[in-house]
């Protein structure tokens, strides 16, 4: 039994698929479940609120902190945010 | 003079008046003496009256005409009175009962009063204990699970926490782990400190499915138990620790305001700091992660921001401090501490963590964790005795959208065989002979016996993995690497795509090192909630040279020893030890982080 040299470059057909179905179907499901401004979401005078998903991660605890529009936020706080409870 | 018929009209008029009060009186009598009526209606009392005169007879005589009849019992006073006084007496009873009645209500409403008194004395002591506790406690978990599959399979480093897989021909190997669970603890017990307290959930890996000794265990002569810690998923404390928060707010220095000290089970200054800023440590290790560098040490360390120029723009950031040799989850055997420090630079300051253009440096220099005793003994090759080096150099660039690094490695004996291998190893780096072992005739400058075997360098991996030992743990290699990461978000979706890309020298003295290798990490993360992001990756490591052998002489310089045992096996005397390069590994993974 000897070690023969194999060598693949990408993870093959199947790795690249699916990615691209992943990423297909990822910008689907966010456009359907993500109302922009204009159709329906409460827009606050000083404009929408943070979406996380716009933010960039900070710190992966608990709770995750992130920063939007130059503040940082905690996941508490942007889901208050977004669902318009109090923090 | 009256006439006659006036006369007999006032007459008439008196008498009908007369009659009629008389009438009256009797008719109220009779109603107040009503109960005794029935018991004396036997006896009549009769009144006469004479027309002429008006007035009134109880006796017959002339002129006189019965005017009424009258029950005598009705005019006995005796049972009238008795009437009153019983009437008298019930509603004397009733008003005496009133007023019990009303005493016992004053006296329920008192009551009543001093115990909503009291309730309302007890409910401030009960909401300021759950205040308090509120205030001063909080618990979160943060889950990492995955399912991966591989196309090719072979030995590597873990790609996460506890994560092994099978090596060579396990194509099509999948699994469904758990690399992470904490339960987070945090205690507040005053403003200035914290107590963390994190335990983490981690693979057993014991003896009892494939293996043999030393997981099971032998009781007396005849008895033994199977080990039962194989693929069982345990806990173990990750992180326990005190953290003092107002070191610089009580010298009142206050650019360093901020900062803390920890003391106990605590990250160290890189990997946690490195993994946020790389933002999907749920998908894979970070650099000297990855290479060999534990997240958590037993240690004292300091760690904070730096705002030289006052406000709350932050310039620098720094972590330092001096730990155990041994990381979390080892006993630690040394009599000598290690030290790492690391410092972010941000020239032209942050508002929130990492932002913009960043310079970090990261050093790390530490012993083995070996015993005093053994250290002390004199070897060519200090092997696992050896000091131990790290150190990276990171140029970093983040913005909300996106963020990307670069950065360099550079260590000494940092890369052992035990990390080469932790996500899997050929069996005879752990006592498991694998191959065919040669009983009779010569190999390799060997002769060979039953009694004294020797291993066939072309079959299984015991005489690879002693040169990949003796390439890896001689006292004196080099490591060399180079890594670039980062993300972007696609604006309007939920979607991330992210990478990593590392190259590594294990062991950059020897000229041409089979084990170097290159790895990358791509794939695209979906942020489904604040608290929940999926990610589908490939995931794959290249040994990128030629096969390749390399001589038993050339190996001798590395701590290759001809001739010796290894599992109780003669390894390779001569010649040249082939198949040095490790097949690629290629696999895809879907994870899931879940952070609360």
């Amino acid at each position: 039994m000897s070690l023969r040299r194999r060598r693949v470059i990408v993870a093959g057909p199947v790795g690249a698929l699916a990615l691209a179905a992943t990423l297909l179907l990822g910008c689907a499901t966010a456009a359907s479940n993500q109302p922009s401004p204009a159709s329906g979401t409460k827009v606050s005078s000083q404009g929408p609120p943070p979406r996380v998903q716009d933010c960039a991660i900070v710190s992966i605890s608990s709770p995750s902190r992130y920063a939007c529009n130059g503040k940082t936020y905690t996941s508490f706080q942007l889901t208050a945010l977004r669902t318009g409870a109090k923090d | 003079m009256v006439p006659s018929w006036k006369t007999h009209m006032r007459v008439s008029k008196q008498y009908i008046e007369a009659i009629a009060s008389l009438a009256i009186t009797l008719l109220l009598v009779l109603c107040s003496a009503r109960p005794g009526l029935a018991q004396s209606a036997g006896t009549m009392f009769k009144l006469y009256v004479d027309p002429t005169t008006h007035l009134i007879y109880t006796q017959p005589g002339r002129n006189r005409r019965l005017f009424a009849e009258i029950p005598s019992s009705a005019l006995v006073s005796q049972d009238l009175e008795a009437q009153q006084q019983k009437t008298q007496q019930t509603v004397d009873s009733d008003h005496q009962q009133l007023q019990q009645l009303a005493a016992r209500n004053q006296y329920l409403e008192a009551s009543n009063a001093a115990l909503a008194q009291q309730i309302a004395e007890i409910k401030p002591a009960w909401r300021s204990y759950v205040d308090n506790f509120q205030d001063k406690f909080r618990v979160g978990t943060l889950v990492y699970a995955d399912y991966r599959f591989y196309t090719h399979t072979s030995f590597q480093p873990q790609e996460l926490t506890q994560i092994t897989n099978p090596g060579p021909w396990n194509d099509d190997y999948s699994s469904f782990d758990i690399s992470r669970a904490y339960l987070n603890f945090f205690f507040f017990p005053t403003d200035d400190w914290i107590v963390r307290i994190t335990p983490n959930i981690y693979k057993t890996i014991g003896a009892a499915a494939g293996g043999t000794e030393p997981g099971n265990v032998k009781i007396g002569s005849n008895t033994a138990f199977g080990s039962n810690l194989d693929g069982n998923l345990g806990y173990r404390l990750k992180y326990g620790y005190l953290q003092y928060k107002s070191l610089w707010d009580k010298l009142s220095v206050a650019a360093l305001k901020g900062g803390t000290v920890s003391f106990g089970e605590i990250p160290n200054p890189l990997v946690a700091w490195e993994e946020d800023l790389y933002g999907f440590r749920y998908v894979n290790l970070t650099p000297w992660n990855y290479l060999s560098l534990s997240s958590t040490q037993l240690g004292l360390s300091m760690e904070g921001p730096i705002k030289p120029f006052g406000g709350e723009t932050t310039y620098a950031d720094y972590g330092i401090g001096v730990y155990n040799n041994a990381n979390f989850h080892q006993y630690e055997q040394s009599n000598l501490k290690q030290v790492m420090g690391r410092l972010s630079i941000y020239p032209f300051g942050q508002s929130w963590r990492f932002q913009g253009l960043g310079l970090t440096g990261f050093y790390n220099y530490g012993y083995g964790n070996t015993a005093p005793d053994s250290e002390s003994i004199p070897t060519v090759l200090k092997g696992p005795n050896a000091h131990i080096t790290r150190i990276a150099a990171l140029l970093h660039y983040s913005a909300e959208q996106w963020g990307v690094a670069g950065e360099f490695d550079y260590g000494n004996n940092a890369f052992s065989a035990a990390n080469m291998f932790s996500g899997s190893a050929p069996g005879d780096e752990y006592g498991f002979v694998t191959g065919t072992p040669v009983t009779t005739g010569t190999i390799a400058g060997n002769t060979c016996s039953t009694a004294t075997p020797c291993y066939n360098p072309a079959s299984g991996f015991g005489a690879q993995t002693a040169a990949w030992n003796a390439l890896l743990n001689n006292g004196q290699s080099r490591q060399v690497g180079a890594d670039f990461f980062g993300h972007f978000h696609i604006p309007g979706t939920n979607l991330t795509p992210f990478g990593m890309a590392e190259w590594f020298q294990p062991n950059n003295k020897v000229a041409t090192d089979p084990l170097d290798f290159f790895r990358f990490i791509a794939g695209v993360s979906y942020q489904f909630n604040e608290y929940l992001r999926f990610a589908i990756d490939s995931q794959n490591v290249l040994y990128y040279h030629n096969q390749m052998s390399l001589p038993v002489s050339y190996l001798e310089k590395f701590n290759y020893v001809p001739g010796s045992k290894l599992n109780g096996q003669l390894l390779p005397k001569t010649g040249s030890i082939p198949y040095l390069v490790p097949f690629d590994v290629h696999s895809i993974f879907f994870n899931a982080e879940f952070s609360y």
